[in-house]
């Protein structure tokens, strides 16, 4: 594991505006996060944080430069390879938690290890154990809107890291929770990605939050763009 | 979590729109299946009816379709009869098995009474290949002169009647009934053929029938024809001279040898005849007088039917020889455009529920962007989703098409006892390749409709999906 968990070199990003012409919404000359290592990514709104997210997931693509993940390209490959590395190595975490109403907490963490390329342990198993990590082992069978907001953002945690990804992205992961409930959440989800030894990004405005994370990088809108 | 669980559970999340889409997908189903069965059901009863006679002779100037729907299927008339010597023929003939003869005309409750021999019930066979024989409760009538019948299963359901009950029949559809009473000593079970609904006495008692004066016009106009016909016969037989004077001295030799067998029950014949004669002589008549309507002949081998029928005709008599295969074949040539018709109407039903459910899937899309971004973002690639759409539209269908086979076999095994004693008609209730043909058409129907949806899904943008702004 010599490479690290993230690589970034000269990534660009344009979006197509609706009057027409491009915006440059990212330009990133250089940015590395090793195994294991906690980075808490701020920048004003607007500032490309949501997009830069979810161009290291592949979900976007990007429009120049380099993205490896745990060695692996993602930038410059099909949308179908993109999605191998994403199911293999990247757990996604969101503001509004996005969990399926339709499937039972249980369900729901399991199903960051369905489309895996290469299944590791028994998902079954593993998404237990998971919500077992976050306290919820009595939750298992409820389904999102049966849970509080609170028990669906750790039912969301225990689904990013129940498949030992090698990066966690977390998008303003608590700013939909009280101050209280955030520290709470924020914590569990820190101390879950050190033991999996999960590189973590996290993006958050919320200065208390900030504070906690050895290693802080802000993002600047990129020079020449109008916002 | 499978791609099937995952559809499986999507189904889930929309339970009244999954289960009204399925119901008619399963309606369909059910629908085409049992008009299947019972188009099935008709027409091998039909056909197997047909197997129980070789060949059916009837007058020559009948209609050959008349003569065996009349026979085998007691629907219809004749219109002509045939003389009773050609019924003495065909039982010396070397190459017949059974001769069965047929005479129709009276009635008990709107079923006809045929009076025939016991030779029919050896020489019909229900489905299964079982002589009706086997299937008589109590006993058959007895040949001769004696007062007894046996009933098929649906005449005997339909007039309430019972072993034991003693009946009166009716000329035709009158209400007049003649004063001989019948007793009933048998009673068939269902068989599944046209026997279940027929009535049967002893051909002897037939003839001794007592006739009040509406009957007897009727027979007035049969026994002219009787006249017409046997001059016609005479002519063509002097004209043929050889074979036709051979035929008369057989049947004379063989007539005899009856009168000595059944003496008792001649006795009985020349008292009725008297006793008719003093009530103004209106009677049924002999049988020498008033022939038959039919006669069903089962031969000893199938192969020798070709040959059988070119002497029937070669003797030039006044009967025809029909082959009652040909002729049902020749009926469902007719028939059975229009069964294929009404079970493709009834299949378009399922491509109707089909196309229903395609709609209510595609519809369903627009509001499960966030869900089809959600599984991207965790990693499904657009095939997985593509692939959980696709068994969304499967799953509907064939669980649809399941529950309709269940459904339709279901009501066949209900109505089928219900049918068989009402109707006659044998409906199968098991499954069979229609059942594994139609599960192929939904399997086939499942995937292009879930094309459509399937491919909406695929392009659903991902990022953009992710944080709801609706
Ligand atoms: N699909 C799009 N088309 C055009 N412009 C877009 C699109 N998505 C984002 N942008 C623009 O790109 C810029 C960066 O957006 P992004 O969502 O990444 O910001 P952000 O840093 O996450 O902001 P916030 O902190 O408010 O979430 C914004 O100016 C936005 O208007
Ligand atoms: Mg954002």
């Amino acid at each position: 594991m010599s490479e690290p968990a993230l690589h970034i070199r000269d990534l660009t990003k344009a979006y197509r505006e609706p009057e027409g012409g491009t915006f440059l919404a990212l330009d990133i000359p250089t940015l590395d996060v090793a195994h294991g290592e906690a980075l808490a990514l701020r920048g004003e709104s607007g500032s490309g944080k949501t997009t830069l997210l979810n161009i290291i997931a592949g979900i976007l693509p990007a429009d120049g430069g380099v993205i490896e993940v745990a060695g692996e390209r993602m930038t410059g490959r099909s949308e179908t390879a993109r999605d191998r590395v994403r199911a293999q190595h990247i757990g996604y975490l969101f503001q509004t938690f996005n969990l399926l109403p339709g499937l039972t907490a249980l369900e729901n963490v399991q199903l960051g290890m369905s489309f895996r390329p290469r299944k590791g342990e028994a998902p079954r198993k593993a998404a237990r154990e998971a919500l077992d990590r976050v306290g919820l082992s009595d939750r298992r069978m409820h389904k999102p809107a049966q849970l509080s907001v609170g028990q669906q953002q750790r039912v969301a945690i225990a689904r990013a890291l129940a498949g030992h990804p090698t990066l966690v992205l977390a998008d303003e992961p608590t700013s939909n929770l009280d101050a209280a409930r955030a520290i709470q959440c924020m914590d569990l989800l820190m101390e879950f990605a050190l033991e999996s030894q999960a590189a973590l990004l996290v993006v958050t405005h919320d200065e208390t939050q900030v504070a906690r994370f050895e290693r802080v990088e802000t993002l600047r809108t990129p020079e020449g763009s109008p916002a | 979590m499978t791609v099937l669980g995952l559809a499986w559970r999507s189904l889930k999340q929309r339970k009244l729109a999954s289960i009204l889409t399925g119901v008619s997908i399963a309606l369909g189903v059910a629908l085409t299946i049992a008009v299947i069965a019972l188009r099935d059901g008709a027409e091998s009863s039909y056909r197997q009816t047909a197997r129980g006679y070789d060949c059916i002779l009837g007058p020559t100037h009948g209609s050959t379709l008349d003569i065996v729907l009349n026979t085998m299927f007691h629907v219809g008339d004749i219109g002509g009869t045939i003389p009773w010597e050609e019924y003495e023929a065909a039982k010396r003939d070397p190459m017949v098995k059974y001769a069965v003869p047929y005479a129709v005309g009276d009635m008990f409750r709107g079923f006809k009474v045929i009076g025939t021999s016991t030779d029919m019930f050896r020489a019909l066979e229900d489905g299964g290949g079982t002589k009706l024989l086997d299937h008589i409760r109590g006993r058959p009538f007895k040949d001769g002169k004696h007062f007894e019948a046996v009933f098929g299963s649906m005449a005997a359901a339909n007039t309430g009647v019972g072993i034991g009950t003693r009946f009166r029949v009716t000329h035709g559809v009158g209400v007049v009934e003649h004063g001989e009473q019948w007793e009933i000593v048998g009673i068939m079970k269902p068989t599944g053929t046209p026997a279940d609904r027929g009535i049967y006495i002893a051909i002897d008692t037939f003839y001794e029938v007592g006739d009040h004066k509406q009957a007897g016009e009727q027979v007035g106009k049969r026994r002219d024809e009787r006249k017409k016909e046997r001059d016609d016969a005479k002519q063509k037989a002097d004209a043929a001279k050889a074979p036709a004077k051979k035929d008369d001295g057989h049947g004379h030799a063989h007539d005899d040898g009856d009168d000595g067998d059944d003496h008792e029950g001649h006795a009985h014949d020349d008292h009725a005849h008297e006793e008719g004669d003093d009530h103004e002589g209106h009677k049924h008549g002999t049988k020498e007088e008033l022939g038959l309507s039919a006669v069903g002949v089962r031969l000893k081998s199938p192969v020798l039917r070709l040959r059988y029928v070119a002497d029937v005709r070669n003797a030039r008599g006044p009967v025809q020889a029909v082959l009652p295969q040909d002729k049902i074949r020749e009926l469902f040539d007719i028939i059975s455009p229009i069964g294929k018709l009404l079970t493709w109407i009834v299949a378009l039903m399922i491509i109707v529920a089909g196309v229903g459910t395609m709609v209510s899937l595609y519809n369903t899309i627009q509001g499960r962007r966030r869900e089809i971004a959600i599984l991207r973002a965790v990693g499904a690639r657009p095939r997985h989703v593509f692939a959980i759409i696709v068994s969304e539209a499967l799953l509907l269908c064939v669980l649809g098409g399941v529950a309709g086979m269940l459904l339709g076999h279901g009501t066949i095994i209900l109505i089928a006892p219900f049918l068989l004693e009402k109707a006659g008609v044998f409906i199968g209730s098991g499954f069979g390749t229609i059942d594994l043909v139609i599960l192929g058409v939904l399997v086939v129907l499942g995937v292009l409709i879930g094309l459509l949806p399937a491919w909406q899904g695929l392009r659903t943008p991902v990022a953009s999906n992710l944080h709801p702004t609706e």
